[in-house]
């Protein structure tokens, strides 16, 4: 994401403005993607992405070490997403609509809408357990911790959510058997 | 053993989650049973698809700039902020030397303390004729106080009082 991150959250800490603006552009994509992840609604992920910045912002301080910063960003937007989902339900999305500037970018936008597609099926418990180990890769002592469930549980979980995605990709002919 | 049996510590298995001795049983079975591995392969290439199609979600392309303003906003209202304490504190530090320096301060002093000492002198005499006068004075209070709260927390909504103070 960004290759001098130590120095540049040291700069950051010390007060620079330009430093800031560098962490923004290097991290608001990987926050957001992992709020949507999480959310499966674009706003959701856009005001976690704002929140998120703005603890930075306000939090940066109490970093302890400055190669830290991708664990405690991504323990904080974790938090962020797993307050909200307990909070409220996210609005539902019908369709995940892709401007056709970002169409340009990978060669197989039907097979990624329709991973997506089939991660929004997921329920909340199954889509929270298989986010924070496939993409944020959390073991399980740490999933069980955030989410404060038996590691049995966790376990169980991924494994349900893997299974259930599966088959929601083998039905809708993603995966042929 | 059935299959059935082993499939939830395959999924652990894939992710480096069991116990050697677990570890070692699952690994067994795995060269036994062609359907079992089939379920390991899928878990492994399921786990990559995600990674693979998170990381390419498109990412608004406003997001960074709506980030930064709102940052800067909130950047502004904290100096705003600061700027209030700052005055009222240089206020509350300088005040007394200016009472001291000031004739006419010095008369509203005196007034005030006169005025506030005949009150105080009446009161006893004011709360036997008015004994509700002692009620709304607290209720008076309490209401100045709940709306000076109220205030403060408004003007500082978001912002820990340690930013403010620093």
């Amino acid at each position: 994401m960004i290759d001098n991150l130590a120095d540049i959250v040291e700069k950051v800490r010390s007060g620079d403005a330009t430093a800031f603006t560098t962490l923004v552009n290097g991290y608001s994509g990987y926050v957001y993607r992992t709020a949507f992840a999480l959310m499966h609604n674009p706003q959701d992920a856009e005001d976690i992405v704002q929140e998120a910045f703005l603890k930075v912002y306000r939090s940066i301080g109490q970093l302890q070490e400055s190669y830290a910063f991708h664990t405690w960003l991504t323990r904080l937007v974790t938090n962020l997403c797993l307050d909200r989902l307990k909070k409220h339900t996210p609005t539902p999305v019908a369709e995940i609509s892709y401007s056709a500037s970002s169409r340009d970018i990978t060669p197989d936008w039907d097979q990624h809408l329709m991973v997506i597609e089939a991660v929004k099926q997921l329920n909340i418990e199954h889509r929270e357990v298989l986010v924070m180990r496939e993409w944020q890769g959390y073991d399980y002592k740490e999933i069980a911790a955030m989410l404060k469930i038996p590691l049995g549980t966790v376990k169980s979980r991924i494994y349900a959510a893997r299974l259930h995605l599966k088959q929601i990709l083998n039905n809708s002919g993603y995966i042929k058997e | 053993m059935d299959c059935r049996a082993y499939a939830p510590n395959i999924s652990a298995y894939v992710d480096g989650e069991l116990s050697q001795a677990e570890q070692l049983v699952v690994k067994h079975h795995l060269e036994q049973c062609s359907e079992c591995r089939q379920l390991a392969d899928d878990f492994l290439h399921l786990g990559e698809n995600f990674r693979a199609n998170i990381n390419i979600l498109p990412v608004p392309y406003y997001l960074t700039q709506s980030v930064l303003l709102s940052l800067k906003r909130e950047h502004n209202k904290l100096t705003h902020l600061q700027m209030w304490f700052t005055g009222i504190t240089i206020a509350v530090m300088v005040s007394p030397i200016l009472i001291l320096f000031s004739p006419l301060l010095t008369t509203l002093l005196h007034l005030s303390y006169v005025a506030f000492g005949a009150i105080w002198r009446m009161l006893p005499a004011l709360l036997q004729i008015m004994p509700v006068s002692l009620l709304a004075v607290g209720a008076g209070t309490t209401i100045a106080i709940i709306v000076g709260i109220y205030f403060i927390r408004t003007l500082m909504r978001g912002i820990s009082y340690d930013e403010v103070l620093s």
